[in-house]
């Protein structure tokens, strides 16, 4: 049967629904088309009703509407098309699925659809929750349907980067050996970044079933696209044969290649890849080096060598100071270099390096004028990376550095106090920050003075008060809260001169007392219990740190301290309060039960007055409180 | 007697995925507080901490060994079971400690309903005399009439919007229009025309502006000719009806339902369409949102053993009751209905049951599968084009066919071949019922030769291909699902 003809009717007919069924009339091709059916039609009589109907169509005297025309036309027409659908494919053909080989997947296919459509769902669709879902899908280990192989395949391009980060490093990778040849089999070597993630995830496989690709990535790395070259490039770290090609590299025009063979370079102890790296940080790359030794275990040679390279840019800057005219440019360059080495500094401990940061922080006043005077503020960034590291790693030469500094810039105080913490003994450190009546009488008048001490409270405070969040059952629900809390007793008593703590007291700093108190002090129970009576709101965390201070510092019994609560709720002020932190809840949970009523009565259905004094979570939280009473009763 | 439980067990009780999600939600949250079981372990019970002040209070009970556990809970949830009762019974699994307590006294008497409902039952059984005879249904024929007229008026107003649409062009269908034939969707429900609603919403849809309407011309032509077949075959049966002084249903063609009518059961059974002792096996399962219907669709594609009927359940889930609904699963033991009813249909009718029992699949079942297959494409093309010439036929037809080998094009083109070298390529049909070739190319080669598929086909209109879509393979491992 001509399909052909009856195709190109099919398309005209098409033509005109789109177009109207009015033109039909007018249509020349339609028109050329009928004989050609009339002709078969003498010999096939479907294609005579076909004509007949076409003749219809063409027909503008006929009775019936030009639309039913087309659409009896049209009915018939697909009716004979159905029967002539051509399923047949032409062209080479090969054979389909993998050849039999060592390590094949066994199709596993044995999960529901109920299990498998959601996660189906999210690895086909866009929009949120779906990484949840993938997650605990591998976690029960759906992903070992087989039927979810592919789309883990394609989840490594997934747009939503943490999803495709998880395919890439996890799920792809636990389908193993079996899969390997599939993901060599589709990976481009001449692909973008998205081909980077199926090396990356080949190279993942590999590790884990001690599988040498060796020669695979060596392969990529000479002849692969851009992102290729620099990721295989990173797999060759570790295997020394490779050395001499790593260096060749490092002459590379793309910048990201040269990055990738100082890293594989950097894992290296070969004199050759050290020599290498240490000619390429006098240059430009210094960048790379640094990102190279920063993410990775290096041997002590290199790491010996780049401080000594290090220490001779030190010594050149601080030298400028003797010479006659200052090379501002030369300098700003250094000052680049320094800033870049000191990334690589922050961990490991170095006496080369140590001592460099000890001769620019010597050299204070001239290298921080340098800033000054050239509006670059590069040269402090840098003596404050000397103070942090010496900070950690300090000696009592240090601290009287350090000391010398802060005398004169009190931005170093918190580098000293920190430092003086942990080398003085704790009368040492008191002496030396507030000290007898002659210091204390100068901290008041001297206005640096003044500041240096201000410094030193500021960085004790987070040393005393932790924040952080602590969670909370309601019974049917989890909360979280951002809370304080204070330092064991025996840890205060061991580290902090208690003169801190009268100290903290006449500077009626509130939250020092707290963090700092201690039984034996006189008056600090006192001066808390004022202070709560000044502070009595629940919504301030100071009310909390109070009690704190007092229960577990003080030592005052449960009694003591309901009755501290009662009379802080019952203060007028201590109303609108939102949330209560943990300890609050903890407290009231404490309560002996005949307070139940008392507790309802705060309740804000309970209360007639305009402002509530619990709402919100608040009341939640104190609902749940009387509900737990009520239950021991 | 302990309950004997397992995870997949309490998956499948489960009315839907998300049901599942929140009663685990619940064990890892600790929110139930009270886990009991009474000492003839028929019955678990506890209370569920809700978002209120008190808990709820929710049981399953075992007490009928051979049907469902009843799930029953204080919570205001429509789903059974609901969340908590789910939770309870994955706590029980993963071997929570219940303690043995008393059956509750509401429970206790529940059950007492129950068992004196089931003696009344049993009673009638042995002694049929004591049923009450239902009342034979009485057809007010006048308003049997009535309807049909409406129905035939329904369809001139159907044939008047359609034939002014094609005599303007699809190209003139602008939001106006759009609104027009949505106006008409509605009235189609009065003139209890449900079937034609249907198709002229998925029409509306196609030709929205908001759908890319050029790029849905074809189908919506072929939308249009349906609608066309409708009108006229609709018109003549109603016609014939009218005369016929009974006027019977047709139970023979599939012209009722694409009128609207929803058959009975017990409508089915007075017809003869219904078979005694069938045993069927899931070959595929899918599950499917059709905007047309505003229905999402469980289908299952079922082999009925011993013979080469592939039968298909079809459970329609209104989009307003989904949440309500429990969602169909993969079914992996053997059904076997107590009776099987069957729709008027064409290859892949319609089945239902009311009540199943199973057993387990056996190698000699799915070993039967292969020999119900086609052998050669050409016959099984035949049979299938013989259907899609058909317009008011399904044109998604599903059959069996031994594959000897699958190929791909160069082109990547997945193809199959039977023993006689003939051809078929494989694509994904334009039914939104998820994709199932993607898996092919990565399974060895032998688990892909002399194998039996399940496939569902479809003709292109506009490219003149008859393309399939495999569903399942089965070979000498069993039946591998490529859908669900």
């Amino acid at each position: 049967m001509s399909t052909a003809l009856l195709q190109e009717l099919y398309q005209e007919t098409r033509r005109l629904y789109i177009a109207g069924s009015e033109l039909a009339v007018e249509d020349i091709r339609l028109r050329k088309l009928l004989p050609r059916f009339q002709q078969l039609g003498e010999k096939a009589p479907i294609f005579k009703r076909l004509g007949d109907s076409i003749q219809n169509v063409l027909d503008e005297t006929h009775d019936s509407s030009s639309s039913e025309r087309l659409q009896n036309l049209t009915l018939l027409l697909s009716s004979v098309l159905h029967t002539q659908g051509n399923a047949t494919v032409a062209g080479d053909l090969k054979p389909l699925g993998m050849e039999q080989q060592e390590h094949s997947i066994v199709p596993i296919t044995s999960y529901s659809y109920r299990k498998l459509a959601p996660v189906v769902q999210a690895l086909s669709t866009t929009g949120g929750g779906r990484l949840e879902v993938i997650e605990q899908a591998f976690k029960e280990g759906i992903f070992q349907d087989s039927r979810l192989m592919p789309l883990a395949i394609e989840g490594l391009y997934d747009p939503y980067s943490e999803i495709a980060e998880l395919m890439t490093r996890k799920i792809v990778p636990a389908y193993g050996l079996a899969i390997l040849p599939y993901l060599r089999d589709i990976f481009d070597p001449q692909g973008d970044k998205k081909e980077v993630r199926k090396l990356t995830a080949i190279h993942t496989i590999a590790e884990e079933h001690q599988l040498d690709l060796l020669d695979v990535y060596s392969e990529l790395a000479r002849s692969a696209s851009e992102d290729i070259r620099a990721t295989a490039i990173r797999f060759l770290v570790g295997h020394e044969e490779y050395v001499p090609e790593l260096i060749q590299w490092t002459k590379d025009k793309k910048k990201n290649v040269r990055a990738s063979a100082y890293y594989a370079l950097a894992g290296s102890s070969s004199n050759q890849a050290i020599a290498c790296l240490l000619e390429a940080s006098n240059g430009k790359d210094l960048e790379y080096i640094v990102d190279a030794v920063r993410y990775q275990e290096v041997s002590q040679a290199l790491e010996d060598q780049l401080a000594v390279a290090f220490a001779k840019d030190v010594e050149q800057a601080i030298q400028s100071e003797q010479q006659e005219s200052i090379d501002h440019k030369a300098l700003e360059k250094l000052a680049e270099r320094l800033l870049l080495f000191s990334k690589m500094w922050t961990h490991s401990p170095n006496e080369t390096v140590h001592q460099s940061y000890q001769d620019m922080l010597k050299h204070y006043t001239y290298l921080y004028n340098l800033s000054a005077t050239n509006q670059i503020t590069d040269w402090r960034n840098l003596l404050w990376d000397a103070a942090s590291y010496i900070e950690y790693r300090g000696s009592l030469e240090d601290l009287e550095l350090l000391y010398e500094v802060s005398e004169k810039d009190a931005n170093f105080v918190p580098s000293a106090f920190r430092l003086s913490i942990q080398i003085l003994s704790p009368e040492q450190v008191y002496d030396q920050y507030v000290g007898g009546v002659v210091s204390q009488m100068k901290a008041k008048i001297n206005k640096d003075a003044k500041a240096r001490l201000g410094k030193v409270i500021a960085t004790m405070r987070p040393m005393l008060i932790e924040n952080g969040y602590e969670s909370f059952s309601l019974g049917h629900e989890e909360q979280h809260a951002y809370t304080q809390k204070i330092l064991p007793l025996a840890e205060i008593e061991q580290k902090w001169d208690k003169r801190w703590l009268e100290f903290a007291m006449k500077q009626d700093d509130v939250e020092l007392v707290a963090g700092l108190a201690r039984p034996g002090v006189k008056g600090v129970d006192e001066f808390l219990r004022q202070k709560l009576k000044d502070n009595p709101e629940f919504r301030n965390r100071t009310a909390t740190l109070i009690l704190r201070a007092l229960e577990e510092r003080l030592g005052i019994s449960k009694e003591d301290k309901r009755e501290l609560m009662w009379q802080a709720i019952d203060d007028r002020r201590n109303s609108n309060s939102y949330m209560f932190e943990p300890y609050i809840i903890h407290s009231f949970l404490e309560f002996p039960v005949e307070d139940i009523e008392r507790l309802e009565a705060l309740l804000p259905e309970n209360r007639e007055a305009t402002i509530p004094k619990f709402r919100g979570y608040a009341a939640e939280q104190l609902e749940f409180v009387i509900h737990t009473l009520k239950g021991m009763k | 007697m302990a309950i004997q439980l397992t995870e997949g067990y309490v998956d499948g009780l489960a009315p839907n995925a998300a049901a599942i999600k929140n009663a685990k939600g619940l064990i890892q949250k600790n929110k139930l507080v009270q886990l009991h079981q009474t000492e003839d372990g028929t019955l678990l019970f506890g209370e569920c901490a809700g978002s209120g002040k008190s808990n709820y209070a929710c049981s399953v009970d075992f007490i009928q060994p051979d049907k469902e556990p009843t799930s029953r809970c204080s919570c205001p949830s429509r789903q059974f079971p609901c969340k908590h009762a789910l939770a309870l019974m994955y706590a029980y699994v993963a071997g929570q400690t219940f303690t043995t307590a008393t059956i509750p006294e509401d429970i206790a008497d529940k059950r007492n309903k129950i068992e004196k409902r089931e003696e009344k039952a049993a009673a009638i059984e042995a002694d049929p005399t004591l049923k009450a005879v239902p009342k034979k249904k009485t057809v007010n024929k006048n308003a049997l009439k009535k309807k049909v007229q409406a129905q035939l008026e329904g369809l001139d107003i159907l044939e008047k919007l359609t034939l002014s649409l094609i005599r303007n062009g699809l190209s003139t269908v602008d939001a106006t229009v759009i609104k027009r034939i949505q106006e008409h969707v509605k009235q189609m429900g009065n003139y209890y025309l449900t079937g034609a609603q249907v198709e002229l919403r998925r029409l509306a849809g196609l030709l929205s502006p908001k759908n890319n309407p050029e790029a849905n011309y074809t189908y919506a032509v072929e939308q249009l000719t349906l609608i066309h077949a409708l009108i006229r075959k609709g018109r003549a049966h109603l016609q014939a009806k009218l005369e016929d002084p009974e006027l019977a249903l047709d139970a023979e063609s599939t012209i009722e339902e694409w009128l609207g009518y929803a058959w009975q059961l017990s409508e089915l059974e007075q017809h003869q369409r219904m078979t005694e002792g069938a045993e069927l096996i899931q070959l595929a399962f899918t599950s499917y949102d059709d905007p047309g219907r505003m229905e999402f669709i469980d289908l299952g594609y079922w082999l009925e053993l011993g013979t080469h009927h592939i039968r298909r359940t079809l459970q329609y889930r209104p989009y307003k009751a989904a949440k309500h609904i429990r969602e169909e699963d993969t079914f992996t033991e053997i059904a076997c209905p107590k009776p099987l009813y069957v729709y008027p249909g064409d290859l892949n009718p319609r089945v239902r049951w009311e009540s199943l029992a199973t057993r387990a699949v056996t190698e000699q079942d799915v070993q039967s599968i292969h020999a119900q297959a086609y052998t050669s494409f050409a016959e099984g093309l035949k049979l299938i084009k013989n259907q899609l010439k058909n317009p008011l036929a399904d044109p998604y037809p599903a059959l069996l066919l031994q594959v000897s080998q699958f190929y791909q094009s160069e082109e990547g083109q997945l193809v199959m071949k039977d023993s006689e070298g003939q051809s078929i390529g494989l694509t994904d049909i334009s039914l939104p019922i998820g994709t199932s070739t993607g898996l092919l190319p990565y399974l060895p080669q032998e688990t892909l030769q002399d194998v039996t598929v399940l496939l569902v086909f479809e003709h292109q209109m506009d490219t003149g291909q008859l393309i399939a879509q495999p569903l399942s393979i089965i070979n000498g491992n069993g039946i591998m699902r490529l859908l669900y």
